[in-house]
This record gives structure tokens, sequence and C-alpha cells, in this order.
């Protein structure tokens, strides 16, 4: 008799609504978190590259092969978190700055786990019997410390300090040999842009709208320039000018030593400006979310002409010979002439080769790394992807 | 086929997704800076919005539960012959001026709406760098003072509503919400079988609720809350307090099903919400009520007096 009754139908709804449940909770918290876009430093023969898995990689810029990863993979459980800066490198060690979005690395930062934090931490290598491994030096805040906000910008090295944004709105500089905080500045909103050092300036942006200097040894403000949108490119100096990119769509050049503007109206883009603009000495580039390049006349302000690949810009351009390259992040690389905006190289790395960080380059070969985990080496010369020498592609979770 | 899907796309970005992911934010501007002032009031004037239609369903879902005895009848009589089953129901349908799928339309136009509000949420309150990107795109080009907003200030009360709440306060108040406005919609039911299956969807769906917040961002939840209070409002003006009535009875004679037997009347909208203790007489008034309707031509709503 109890073998001849149909399974209850409220069984049947309870494995749908599980599976519905299960199913919803797992590509709904996947939209929350955060994949990291590190970019990628460039020292010597070393490409120091992070992973949005919270590794750092240094992998051989000849030849793409590993050289060394943090944490090995036997200690995954000392990862990084998500990691959106470059690392910074010097002498004193190797500088990555994290997003972290385990609740137990965050600390007794007061919001009980559930909003991201950052901390910075230095790196140091060893070799022995020919092998190099990495160790953390130090961390700041220390591990047994509330962490900082969650840091997006690169951090960067000034004298004998590393100064970095957060985006709980500081900025925080500490001693590069041990990690002691020496001063912070706070301003009104999140800091994801990366200082700009400059004759013992430190420059930023923030989402408060606003362009920071700074005395970078003693954090004390020596001036501020308001726009109408948040500021996260990088401020590129040259000489004594700066130039900066808006959400309010507008690029704006000033005077370093007073944060007076230069030109007599800012330069209107179509869309924000995510990332810092370029400069080869003669123009400005500067690229919107778009995907729209505009080479500008840096004395006054004037577009010389303009370019557009499909996707967002999120990385600065890189200015080459005789031309500039965009990288967006629908996975389109944009390379035009530097003289007249023609679009010289197109090619398309694929769907889910999404690059929003910063490329490098050195010489002829071009090193970017995309939101699929994978780092390029490719010639902007002779206009190859792959199958040349130096050319490699390196996956960082191999 | 994917032209057809780059037109829906475009409809659905376009149509749903911008306006309201704009609208959100001018509602934030407008309020002081406070996106969850935004949200509240944004949730409620959507659901407002879709007053008819939620009021049409609960009215055809009422109606087809009112005839749930009548139906019982027909299975029990015609139990072997199926296609005189669908028959005589689809006659008792006609007669009662009742389209069975009149419930589902209101709701198959409603759920586009909830689901691009969800998102427009999600839009407008970027919990990670790389969603901040995608906002921009989304917002309008003319409309200046939204990009000058950006990032949106996500604080309210002690939450950041771009991550869950700390505390397992929201949690609570989205399962208690939900709970009760499932409660108010419950019918209730003489088969045994389907009060089970009612009571398992009465506390699973809270608690999935429940499970999500504990993940999702608390600006989410917090229109989760707002829209299952206005639900209930909308529900109690409709239909009475519904099964969060305790006082309310239940038949276990499974031919004699009474559904909603405590619920006002529509007609009776605006008197003292008393509950009706003769189910019987409840009852019978109601299908005469809906048979009366076919023959003004009214084929709408129940029986007015």
């Amino acid at each position: 008799m109890i073998l001849s009754r149909k399974p209850p139908k409220v069984l049947a709804w309870l494995v749908l609504l599980s599976i519905v449940a299960s199913s919803l909770a797992a590509c709904g918290t996947d939209r929350f978190s955060a994949e990291g876009w590190s970019g990628m430093t460039l020292e010597e023969t070393s490409l120091y590259v992070g992973d949005g898995d919270g590794r750092l990689l240094s992998i051989d810029a000849d030849s793409g092969a590993l050289q060394w990863r943090y944490p090995e993979p036997d200690d995954d459980k000392q990862r990084l978190g998500s990691i959106y800066a470059s690392p910074a490198v010097s002498d004193t060690g190797i500088y990555v700055a994290s997003y972290e979005t385990r609740s137990d690395w965050c600390g007794a930062s007061g919001n009980r786990g559930t909003t991201p934090c950052g901390r910075l931490y230095a790196l140091l290598t060893t070799t022995q019997n020919g092998r190099t491994m990495a160790h953390v030096d130090w961390a700041f805040p220390r591990m047994d410390q509330a962490a900082v906000g969650p840091i997006i910008g690169t951090p960067k090295i000034a004298d004998d300090l590393v100064i970095f944004g957060s985006s709980d709105g500081f900025v925080y500089a500490v001693d590069r040999t041990d990690g002691t905080p020496k001063w912070s500045f706070e301003t009104g909103g999140g800091i994801w842009s990366s200082p700009t050092i400059q004759e013992g300036r430190a420059l930023f942006g923030s989402l408060d709208h606003s362009v920071y200097s700074l005395d970078a040894a003693t954090g004390e403000q020596l001036w501020k320039f308001e726009t109408n949108g948040g500021i996260t490119g990088e401020v590129l100096t040259s000489g004594k000018q700066l130039y900066f990119g808006s959400f309010d769509r507008h690029l704006y050049a000033l005077h370093t030593e007073t944060g007076e503007p230069i030109w007599a109206t800012p330069f209107k883009g179509d869309q924000w400006f995510w990332a810092g603009p370029a400069f080869d000495g003669t123009s400005l580039f500067a690229a919107t979310l778009n995907g729209t390049i505009y080479a500008i006349d840096p004395s006054n302000g004037q577009e010389r002409w303009s370019g557009h690949v499909d996707g967002a810009i999120l990385t600065p351009p890189l200015t080459l010979k005789d031309s500039v390259v965009v990288a967006t992040d629908e996975g389109y690389l944009g390379q035009f002439r530097k003289a007249d905006g023609w679009s010289e190289w197109n090619p398309h790395l694929g769907s889910d080769a999404k690059i929003r960080t910063p490329l490098a380059a050195n010489g002829d070969i071009v090193y970017l790394s995309d939101a699929d985990q994978t780092v390029r080496a490719i010639n902007l010369t002779e206009r190859r992807l792959k199958g040349g020498p130096g050319l490699w592609e390196f996956t960082t979770d191999d | 086929m994917s032209e057809i899907t780059d037109l829906l796309s475009l409809a659905w970005n376009q149509g749903l997704i911008r306006p309201m992911t704009n609208g959100l934010v001018l509602l934030y501007l407008i309020l002081f800076n406070n996106f969850g002032l935004s949200v509240l009031v944004f949730t409620v004037f959507v659901r407002v919005l879709t007053l008819p239609l939620t009021v049409r369903q609960t009215r055809a879902t009422r109606a087809i539960s009112q005839l749930q005895p009548k139906l019982k009848e027909l299975q029990k009589k015609h139990a072997k012959d199926r296609q005189k089953l669908s028959q005589e129901t689809f006659r008792l349908y006609r007669e009662n001026g009742i389209n069975p799928l009149g419930c589902l339309g209101p709701l198959v136009i409603q759920m586009p709406i909830w689901i691009a509000l969800y998102w427009s949420l999600i839009k407008a309150l970027p919990a990670n760098p790389e969603s901040i990107v995608s906002l921009s795109g989304v917002l309008y080009t003319w409309f200046n003072q939204a990009h000058a907003a950006v990032p949106l200030d996500s604080s309210f009360l002690w939450l950041d509503l771009a991550h869950p709440d700390p505390f397992p306060i929201l949690p609570i108040l989205v399962g208690a919400s939900m709970w009760g406005q499932q409660k108010m919609m419950t019918p209730l039911s003489a088969d045994p079988r389907q009060r089970q299956t009612n009571q398992m969807m009465l506390w699973m769906m809270p608690l999935m609720f429940m499970f999500f917040t504990f993940q999702f961002p608390s600006g989410l939840a917090l229109y989760w809350v707002a829209s299952n209070l206005v639900g209930m409002a909308i529900q109690y003006k409709i239909a009475g307090w519904g099964g969060l009535n305790f006082n309310r009875k239940e038949k276990t004679d499974p031919t004699t099903e009474i559904v909603n037997s405590d619920t006002k009347e529509l007609e009776d909208e605006g008197d003292d919400g008393s509950v009706r203790k003769d189910d019987r007489g409840s009852h019978r008034n109601r299908t005469h009520g809906a048979r009366r309707r076919p023959r003004r031509g009214r084929g709408r709503g129940n029986s007015p007096r």
C-alpha cells in the first residue's frame, strides 16, 4: 500500500524551490563580488601581475615562463583578495594592494565583514637552490588590526614612503621598509586613482570630484581643484602642467604648483574619462568609456583628431613611436596613427578578453592582461598577436 | 533569430532598465541624495502604477478560487471522462464570466517590470568597480546631474545599501513581510494536500528570500520589504486580512471547500472589515453573484449589490 502511494506534491515543490534558490543564490552573489583587474608592472625582465584570485605572479617577460607566485599553490589560504592595483616594485619590496571580500580578513573594521576592505602588503623574495619564493614581509594595517577600505589605485613610492589611496576616502603614507604609518589625509569620497608623485608632491583624484595636491612628505594639502564628476584616472604631469579626466566628461589642464586652470575651457569628451591621459611630447591622448580616443593640443585643449574602438576604454592610451594604442573591455585593441588618427589595426582578442588594466611596453612588445586571467605579449610593430619571437600567452590560473 | 534577440535586448534596456535607473537617480537627487528614500519612493510609485494590474489579478484569482467547490463537484462527477470534465469546466468558467488565464495576464505584464526594477537597483548601486563602469552607459548623456552624482551615497540608516545588512534585521523584515503577504494571499483549503502545499509555500518563499538577503545588497532587501508592505496594503484594501485573520475557520469537508471565507467582498470595500462567520452563506452569496454576472453583461469582478 505504501509503495503504491504517489510521492507527495509538497516534495516536488520542495525540490523545485531548492533548485531555484541555489541557482539564484549562485548567480546573484556573483554579480556583487569583485573580479579584480590587476595591472602589470615591468621591472627589468620580470613582469609582475596580480590576478582576480588574489595571487601575485612574476613572469619572465621574454619567455612568458612563471618565475614565482605568491601564495604557493599549496597555500591558497594566504591569497590576497581581489587585486585591482598594479604592483609597485622597489629595492625594498614588491607592494601589492588588495580589495578583500573575505570577512575574516577584514578584521574588526566595524562593518562586521559585510563590506569589502583593503590592505597593503609588502612582499620579499628569497632564492634557495635556484628556486625563488615570495613571502609577506609586512601588511598595513597589520593583520591583527582593522583593515582600511578596499584599494583600487596603484601604490606609489615617494622616497621612503609608499603612498596609496583607499575607497574609505583616505590617502595613506607608510614607511616602505616596515609599514609604519606616517600620515593620512581624508577627502570627501573614495580614492580610486593612483597618486602621481612629482617634485615632492602627491597628486591624486577623488570620487568627491576633486583633484588634490599634497606635500608627499607630510600629507599637508597644497591645493585642491573641484570638477563636476568623480575622478578615477591617474593625474598626468608634464613639466609644470598636469592633466586629468573626470566623470563630468571633461579633461582638465592645471598648473602643478597652484592648481589654476590652463585652458580657457576644459576639453569635452563623449563619456566619462575613466583612465588618465597619455602624452608623447606633442599631443595629449585621452580615452572615454564610450570607446573614443582623442588627440588633443596640450597648449589650448583643442581636439586634433578622434578615433573609435568597440567597448569601454578603462586603460590609459599607450604611446609608441608612431602610433597610440588603446584596449577595451570588449576585447578590442585599437592602434591609431599619431599624426592623423588613422586606424592602423583593430584586432579582437575574444569576447572574454576584457582589458581593463594599463598596458606595458618594452620596445616593440606590448604586454596586456585581461579579465580572463590571460597575460599576453604581442608585437604592435609587426601587428602580430602570436607566433613571433617574444610573443606568448600565459594563463594565471594554470 | 539574433535580430529578434537584439530587438528584445534593445527594448529591455532602453524601454525599462534605462528609464528606471535614471528614475532612481532622479529621485535620489530630489530626496536629498538619499538612496534609501529613493528606493522606497520608487517602489511605492511602481506598485501604485501597476495597481490596476494587481487588482485585476487578485480579482481573477479570487473568482477562480470561489468556484473551487463547483469544480470539485465536476471533478467527482466526471472523474472518468476527461473530455467531458474539461468541457464542463470551461462552461462553468464561461457562465461565470471568468477567463481562466485572467490571473496570469497581469502577472505576465508585471513580472518584467519587477525584474527590471531589480536590475535597475543593481545598476544604480554598484557594489564593485566593474559595476560602476556599466552604470556610465545606462545614465542618459543629457542628464548631467546624474553623472555628477556618481557614485551615489549608499548609506541609509545603519545600512550600506550596496552591501548586505551586517545585522540580521533586514533578513528578518524581508522574511516577516513576505510571510505576511503570502499568508494574506493564501486561500483556505479543505484539501489536506493543497493545505500542505500552501503551508510549504508560505514558509519556503520567505525563508528563501531571507537567505538571499544575507548575501545580497541591502538596497535590494529594502526594496523587497517595501514591496511586500505595499503589497499587503493593496491586498488588504482588495480582500481584507485574508489568512492573517486568525479567527477564520477551515472546513474539513473537501466537497464543500470554502475559499477565503472571511475576506471582504470587493463591494464591501470601506466596511469595517467584520468577518463573515456564516461560511455557507458567504459562499452562496459569492457564487450567486458570480452567476448573475454574465446576464448583466459585466464579465468582471464579483457580484455587486
